[in-house]
């Protein structure tokens, strides 16, 4: 009697978690659907390259991240169904491979060496934090694998394009370069904001700050305080607790990937101002995550207008409704989606499928329309500031979110 | 270079308050789950580990009732809270009970750890591993001394007090809690008495889920949700409990304060390179003090 109690209640437990774990997952079901590969009787199918993708998918980069990951597989989807770059006498697809670094230089590493040494790609995308790039490359570099970087936080940061660095590539803008037109945005529409406070994450945005203090000033605008905070912060009322006793017009949440969060507690904590958030992190994430339209107002981001989307995005946002009818669609998912199409477009003007031909036929796209993106034509530059043209330029969106709805500003060309 | 003076008196009465209102809703929180776990040593001996992650499966699952169900967000909160407690019945039964033949202390430590794997994959391949928000419990800031203190973090801290009270008043003036109180000092006594050893254990687990349940949805509210957020709370009680005195529930309360108040306090006032080492420092220095916790006894 005794053993059949425990195994009657035994079972009802496990019934009862089984019950908890299928009602949470009645909302979360995500259909999951290959592109066919188009291909004629007559025509051989196309052939693979693996490209292998790492971004911090677990850890306080999760959501840009996850969209990134979403963004380059929809490329290679897209490119499939085309029937794959025309190189010679064969065409060309891509497998994406995405791996987890969460976010940590360590976890960068050890994607790297199981993409170069299991999965034996060609070509590396990802990583959002310099210690990441700089364990990928690590990796990459010996392997002969050409390496696009998904971002920097520091322009010319030691571990950022440079001549002595053959086999990198950004595939993200100068985020600086928004400072100016997010400035002069302000001037227009904020004309009596003067002040501006800074919150930056602690991994060395000083060049950053010092460079926004110079636009500043040249507009007649003066950063007065600046609040490093540490990487990993999860709760930012303590963070901008200390911001606003600055008691700036304008806060400044300098590229970070949970500016939503910050703008969450400088709501929260009665600021009311004009909030910057010059990261490509979406409008759209801000609106899902942050929710409350009296939070959301007088907020200015540098990333395009979903509510108004160009073709390019109209049918990117399809794939993602089709795909992943559950999740809104996350705006991050753009950029990264250029970044296999510009690899491909490099592959195409070589007709190569070599990382030293790719790379060095982009650094022959110097002339903006060269390189074709979501948000307009773009090319290669930085041999100015960098001493090679490996960096993507192209044009930089301004959008403005007031009671909760986007307003798309325009283009600013860098 | 500042003193401390010029440090602390840089900053205006309404962004102390700021400071100490978030440290004391972050402590609230602490408390609960400190509570919850002092209740399975006390009466069970055994260190619930997977306690962070009840209180981070309760944060999804009053996210599912929110965005999926439009459960009403304090209605959502409440609904997980109970439906915690009642798995902490079955968890208590299946899983944590005493097994002759089978080491109490070991096994509870690797039950615990394989909990902690089967809820953090469960949620990670359930939900993804997105981060996920809630609204805020309330939105704006209650105008005291001429600053905003967030209403959210008032609130969280009232619906803490009121949970902790409540189990309070359990323990002293119930014949349930009482028996409760008994079994935790002294387990062969209170059997001897006539106290079903098993029966406190039950209810033990099933409060103590209750509680993690109740901080995970005010704590998803507060902070994001991800699927790695039940630790940083899990290891905050573990020093509470250790800083007040195992098995004093006023001790519990001291050192949630403590330790919320310090984490609240200050990384406003000293900045977040300090307020990394600070909790640590003084953890140290008061167990340096009082070996058994402030409150704790031989």
């Amino acid at each position: 009697m005794h053993r059949r109690n425990i195994i009657l209640i035994a079972l009802v437990g496990i019934l009862l978690v089984a019950l908890l774990i299928t009602f949470a997952a009645g909302c979360t079901t995500q259909k999951t659907t290959t592109a066919p590969v188009t291909t004629t009787a007559t025509q051989a199918p196309p052939k693979v390259i693996k490209i292998g993708t790492i971004m911090g998918i677990t850890g306080p980069l999760s959501v840009p991240s996850l969209a990134f990951n979403r963004g380059w597989l929809f490329y290679a989807d897209k490119l499939k169904e085309e029937g794959g770059i025309k190189i010679g006498n064969d065409r060309y697809v891509f497998e994406i491979i995405n791996e987890d670094s969460k976010g940590t230089a360590e976890g960068a590493s050890i994607a790297a060496n199981k993409l170069v040494s299991q999965d034996k790609v060609k070509f590396i995308i990802g990583a959002m934090l310099e210690s990441e790039v700089a364990a990928i490359y690590q990796v990459s570099k010996p392997a002969g694998v050409l390496y696009g970087m998904a971002n920097v936080n520091i322009p010319g940061h030691a571990v950022d394009v440079s001549p002595d660095k053959p086999l990198q590539v950004r595939l993200s803008i100068d985020i600086p370069t928004t400072i100016p037109a997010d400035l002069d945005y302000i001037i227009k529409t904020y004309p009596k904001a003067k002040t501006i406070a800074i919150a930056a994450p602690d991994i060395g945005y000083e060049g950053m700050i010092a460079d926004c203090t110079k636009d500043a000033q040249a507009r007649g605008m003066s950063v007065i305080f600046t609040e490093k905070w540490a990487w990993g912060t999860t709760d930012f009322v303590p963070t901008y607790t200390r911001v606003l006793n600055s008691k700036a017009d304008i806060v400044l949440a300098m590229n970070s990937g949970q500016a939503m969060d910050q703008l969450k507690a400088a709501r929260q904590l009665g600021f009311k101002g004009p909030f910057i958030s010059n990261s490509p992190l979406g409008a759209d994430v801000f609106v899902v995550v942050v929710k409350d339209p009296v939070a959301l107002t007088d907020v200015l981001v540098n990333s395009p207008d979903i509510d108004a989307p160009n073709a390019f995005m109209k049918e990117l946002m399809a794939r993602w409704a089709k795909k992943y009818p559950n999740d809104p669609f996350v705006s991050d998912a753009i950029h990264s989606y250029d970044m296999p199409w510009i690899i491909a477009q490099a592959m195409a003007k070589a007709q190569s499928i070599e990382p030293a031909a790719v790379l060095a036929a982009l650094e022959t796209m110097t002339t903006p329309g060269d390189i074709t993106t979501s948000l307009g034509p773009g090319y290669m530059g930085g041999k100015n500031k960098y001493g090679v043209n490996r960096v993507l330029y192209r044009p930089l969106p301004i959008t403005r979110i007031m009671n909760g709805k986007m307003e798309f500003i325009g283009f600013y060309n860098p | 270079m500042q003193n401390f003076k010029e440090i602390t008196l840089n900053f205006s009465i309404d962004i102390w308050l700021q400071a100490i209102a978030n440290g004391l809703a972050l402590g609230w929180l602490y408390v609960l789950m400190a509570l919850g776990m002092m209740l399975m040593l006390s009466i069970m001996g055994i260190l619930q580990l997977a306690h962070g992650e009840i209180y981070m499966f309760s944060a999804y699952l009053v996210f599912t009732l929110y965005s999926t169900y439009h459960f009403n967000l304090y209605l959502a909160i409440f609904t997980i809270m109970i439906l915690m407690g009642i798995v902490g019945l079955f968890l208590e039964r299946i899983l944590f009970r005493p097994r002759p033949n089978r080491d109490p202390v070991l096994s509870s430590i690797v039950i615990s750890v394989g909990l902690t794997l089967i809820l953090t994959s469960a949620v990670v391949v359930i939900f993804g591993l997105y981060q996920k928000s809630l609204p805020l419990l309330l939105f704006g800031s209650f105008s005291i001394a001429g600053g905003g203190v967030p209403k959210d973090r008032v609130l969280a801290i009232t619906f803490s007090v009121a949970a902790i009270f409540s189990l309070y008043l359990f323990l002293k003036k119930t014949r349930w809690g009482q028996a409760m109180t008994a079994s935790a000092q002294n387990r062969e006594g209170s059997f001897l008495k006539g106290i079903n050893p098993n029966q406190m254990s039950m209810m033990a687990v099933a409060i103590g889920c209750a509680l993690a349940g109740l901080a995970g949805g005010l704590g998803g509210a507060i902070l994001q949700i991800q699927p790695y957020m039940g630790s940083l709370p899990m290891i905050k009680g573990l020093v509470i409990i250790v800083l007040g005195g195992l098995g004093s529930i006023p001790g519990a309360l001291a050192g949630g304060m403590i330790l919320g108040l310090i984490d609240g306090v200050v990384p406003v006032i000293f900045g977040s390179a300090v307020a990394a080492i600070a909790p640590l420092i003084i953890v140290i220095a008061i167990l340096l003090l009082r070996p058994r916790g402030m409150f704790g006894h031989d």
